[in-house]
């Protein structure tokens, strides 16, 4: 069972979303999101055809998402597009784990945490020393 | 396996190795101690603290803070590398903003060959991690 396939899966189908909701309330740089939200298509296409490969089969998107915020200006759609970027990076960070011996599948899952990282930067967040979402609590299960 | 309580606690533990720790190592007889051997990785981040060291005594105002941060976060990645040692003192030797771009963006790639072949797990996502923030670096720095 490729749990974290799945779930980086279900992160890219929540970015695609936020893409197409975000993308009308921008004043500039349309053209960087549509560009984004293509990346974002190619991964999930990518990721759902690992899972076909794995004789698993791909979850569907879920059938309505919830926005943490309204998204009625430019600033707030930057926002989101930062905030889903950024949580997209624990996704691939357990992709990384869970692909660990499949060479080309892990390599892939490090490129996409520096991908969505700078994605975010892009949309505003602050570079850190580790890139993550701040929004994220702790888990309250000892590491 | 890495989480949000694992990315804070490398956060900390650079915080207090750089704040608790003295600026220079001596033992107990006020001896210099010995210098553990860096490997590669660590020796990578120790060459990019020194390379902004060395920015920051000719950086004008606004640099200097973008500076400062950056080289701040390259104590972070050295401590989660696991190097215990504080960061050497700053030699005065030439950089500039073009020579860490450079730096960064060679390091970025580095450190994501590291993720993606490290025998352990647990250290390829903190590599890769590093690598992402490096190539945050990169743009922070063309930005200047």
């Amino acid at each position: 069972m490729s749990t974290a396939i799945q779930a980086a899966l279900a992160g890219e189908y929540a970015a695609i979303y936020a893409y197409g909701r975000a993308g009308g309330r921008l004043t500039a740089d349309q053209d960087v999101a549509l560009l984004h939200l293509s990346v974002h298509r190619t991964v999930r296409d990518t990721l759902r055809q690992w899972l076909l490969d794995d004789d698993e089969q791909p979850a569907p998107p879920a059938a309505a998402y919830t926005l943490p915020g309204p998204v009625n200006s430019d600033r707030q759609a930057r926002e989101l597009l930062a905030l889903v970027e950024l949580r997209l990076i624990p996704l691939y960070t357990e992709l990384i784990a869970e692909q660990f011996e499949e060479p080309q599948r892990r390599r892939r899952a490090v490129r996409e945490v520096r991908d969505c990282a700078l994605r975010a930067q892009s949309w505003g967040a602050p570079g850190q020393a580790f890139p993550w979402p701040t929004d994220l609590a702790a888990p309250s299960a000892p590491s | 396996m890495i989480d949000r309580r694992r990315v804070l606690q490398l956060g900390a533990l650079a915080a207090l190795t750089t704040t608790v720790l003295p600026a220079c190592g001596t033992d107990e007889q006020g001896q210099p101690a010995p210098q553990p051997t860096p490997d590669s990785q660590q020796a990578d981040e120790l060459a990019l603290i020194a390379a902004y060291d060395a920015a920051l005594l000719s950086a004008g105002p606004r640099a200097t803070v973008v500076y400062q941060r950056l080289r701040d976060e390259h104590v972070e990645h050295l401590v989660a590398l696991g190097w215990q040692q504080p960061p050497p003192a700053p030699v005065d030797a030439n950089s500039s903003r073009r020579v860490l771009i450079r730096a960064e963006r060679r390091a970025s790639r580095i450190r994501s060959d590291a993720a993606a072949t490290s025998p352990d797990a647990d250290q390829a996502q903190i590599l890769a991690l590093i690598a992402a923030s490096e190539a945050q670096h990169v743009v922070d720095l063309e930005a200047l």
